[in-house]
């Protein structure tokens, strides 16, 4: 299981748009995919999961990858914040 | 007297006692299910979605070149409608508490409302309309599959609705009611479009009407502009008991216009023909009495069935449209103009990032052959009941149109065989919307019985502007003298060849371009249907030797010079 904590930086949290981004890119690997905030652990290949922690700017979330797949999956899921999702 | 104005969707007018269907489609059941009726009612939720899936699907190709805002609300909405954990977790409410399916819904909905309501961040808090919005769409699509307005609509009277979907139109057609008002609704809808054809005047988003009217209240209704007034004064009275009278005369002179054949002013016939995309557009007047269907759009068989359908019940939809023209009058039907981007899904296709540069139109129908014959297969039967033609789009080289026509030529020897009717000498064409079509068109004119110039996507492909993006809108048009010049090879190509050329992209729909277009030679327009009347007035005004010197006189300019000095001639 690979854990590693990630800080959200764009401006508009994780609202709709990148919820199916993260969701779609995670659904493509057969590793589980956990996302914690305080104390809400949610899956993170679902839509609604995602957008239910309500993360807004500036929230730290800690992100577990747990399966054959982990680290692959960890490598895109973690670019897809670095990126700010493509949107800034 | 009161006065309410909402959104025009069909013209007419009439006066009458309203009748309320409080259908209640947002209550939701109370209590507990049996054991026995889980797998029932999850059945329904599941479809529900799927229809609310579909149904954006649909808004989504009306939206194209519209509202990008509103664009991306609603492909996140589906998403979240996508979400496999979403069905799971509902599925669990309905299975495990019992829950009837509306209510496990609005409740999982809820809960996520709630949640966000509590959370102390501007931007994420607005998300709680999203979702309030997508449980709404879920729940009325549940309820609605079992609604039938004929219980409801009892004689002569006029409708009033919360909100309307397409099935409903139809069952509000077959018991005759005077109007219809809905509550809700947007103008570019389904549910609008097929409103068109019922034939009464109908009005979407007249607010609270539910509860601004009571039953049997006495109201004109102005199916034109939009208007309802309640209890009306007499003079408004008046005045539509004069209507009334000349009511019919004014829609005879609008049918004599329909039915007079297009001329310019120099007497040469211009042929007049609309778009469509579903059958019961046919029966509008407009449609009825001018040259044909020159665009019947195929791609909504897919939206609403979110799946393609069969050869057989294409066939019945071909045939329903051919039979609206027993007296020969062209329909031509464009293959299915779906791209990788909206069937990624369905198809396991590797995600486009231009999908508009993408595996779209032919290329999508020869790569997925089956697809492709079952159309054929479809349109060919129906060709035994009218004049129907096939129009290819996205050919970007002569290669396509000799495989598609080699796979029709297969799906004929299967007819032949199985000793089916059909047209044999069924006309082949194809759209000319790819720059490399139109600058070879005197080559590609030797393998098409016709051209259809297609000027939205061979605008955006000549200058490599997306036409859904609105900062490049105004200065990336089809008045561009590239864009002109390739509309013109075409034409010429046409006439050496002797094969038709129609325009039926927006073009063809603008008053400003038609005389533009007469000039360079187009003789045959495919025009939105509600711009009919408009385009046949202007195609009478001018001499084809007057544009055409107009036309010389102003070729070597700008987009916007073209613009500018044919707005001027337009002008009246």
């Amino acid at each position: 299981m690979i854990t590693i904590t990630v800080m959200l930086t764009n401006k508009l949290g994780i609202h709709v748009r990148p919820a199916s981004l993260i969701s779609k890119t995670a659904s493509k690997y057969k590793s589980n995919f956990l996302i914690r905030k305080d104390d809400m652990e949610i899956n993170g290949k679902s839509v609604m999961g995602i957008m239910m922690l309500g993360a807004g700017k500036d929230t730290e979330l800690e992100l577990f990858f747990d399966g054959v797949d982990e680290q692959e999956m960890m490598e895109e899921i973690v670019e897809l914040f670095e990126e700010k999702f493509g949107e800034e | 007297m009161k006065e309410y104005i909402g959104y025009s969707i069909a013209p007419g007018l009439i006066a009458g006692n309203v009748t309320l269907v409080d259908s209640d489609i947002y209550t939701v059941s109370k209590g507990h299910i049996k054991d026995s009726e889980v797998e029932e009612h999850i059945k329904s939720f599941q479809n529900a979605v799927t229809l609310s899936i579909s149904e954006i699907d649909l808004l989504l190709t009306y939206l194209e070149t519209r509202a990008r805002e509103e664009r991306n609300i609603l492909q996140s909405h589906q998403e979240i409608l996508k979400d496999k954990i979403l069905i799971e977790d509902v599925a669990i409410i309905i299975r495990e508490e019992l829950k009837p399916a509306d209510r496990a819904v609005q409740e999982y909905f809820n809960k996520m409302i709630d949640h966000l309501s509590d959370i102390d961040d501007v931007v994420l808090s607005q998300r709680k309309e999203d979702f309030e919005d997508i449980k709404m769409r879920i729940i009325r699509n549940m309820h609605y599959q079992d609604i039938h307005i004929k219980d409801f609509v009892k004689g002569n009277k006029v409708v009033v609705l919360a909100e309307i979907i397409p099935s409903l139109v139809l069952s509000i057609k077959d018991s005759h009611p005077l109007a219809v008002i809905v509550e809700k609704g947007s103008p570019h809808s389904h549910s609008a479009i097929i409103a068109k054809s019922i034939g009464i005047p109908v009005i979407f988003n007249i607010e609270n009407a539910l509860k601004e009217f009571k039953e049997n209240d006495f109201v004109i209704v102005y199916g034109d502009e939009g208007k309802v007034i309640l209890e009306p004064d007499e003079k408004h009275i008046k005045d539509y008991e004069v209507f009334q009278k000349n009511a019919k005369k004014i829609f005879k002179e609008k049918i004599a216009l329909l039915k007079t054949p297009t001329l310019t002013k120099d007497k040469t016939k211009i042929e007049l023909m609309g778009n469509i995309e579903f059958p019961e557009e046919c029966e509008i007047p407009e449609v009825q009495y001018i040259d044909g269907v020159g665009l019947f759009r195929t791609e909504f068989l897919y939206f609403m069935e979110n799946a393609f359908p069969s050869a057989e019940s294409q066939f019945k939809i071909y045939r329903q449209v051919i039979e609206n023209f027993p007296d020969g009058k062209p329909v031509y039907v464009r293959t299915f103009d779906v791209g990788g981007d909206k069937l990624q899904r369905e198809f396991g296709l590797h995600k486009e990032v231009n999908p508009n540069l993408g595996c779209r139109g032919i290329r999508f129908l020869l790569k997925y052959k089956e697809i492709f014959r079952q159309q054929i297969l479809g349109i060919l039967m129906a060709s035994a009941y009218g004049n129907l033609k096939i129009m290819l789009p996205m050919i970007a080289s002569i290669k396509e149109i000799i495989e598609s026509r080699e796979l029709i030529e297969e799906e004929m020897a299967l007819l032949r065989k199985k000793k089916i009717a059909f047209n044999d000498k069924i006309e082949i064409g194809i759209m000319i919307e790819i720059p490399s079509s139109a600058i070879l068109a005197d080559q590609f004119a030797k393998h098409a019985d016709f051209f259809s110039i297609g000027t939205n996507d061979l605008t955006q492909y000549v200058l490599a502007a997306d036409r859904n993006n609105e900062a490049l809108a105004d200065e990336f048009t089809y008045f561009d003298p590239a864009v002109i010049e390739l509309i013109r090879t075409t034409i010429k190509a046409g006439k050496k060849h002797n094969i038709d050329v129609k325009l039926c992209g927006e073009m063809a729909s603008d008053p400003i371009a038609v005389p533009l277009l007469l000039g360079l030679g187009l003789r045959s327009f495919s025009v939105n249907i509600s711009g009919i009347i408009q385009i046949k007035k202007i195609l009478s005004r001018f001499t084809i030797a007057e544009l055409e010197n107009f036309y010389k006189k102003h070729q070597s300019t700008s987009q916007e010079e073209l613009q500018r000095v044919y707005k001027q001639l337009t002008k009246q």
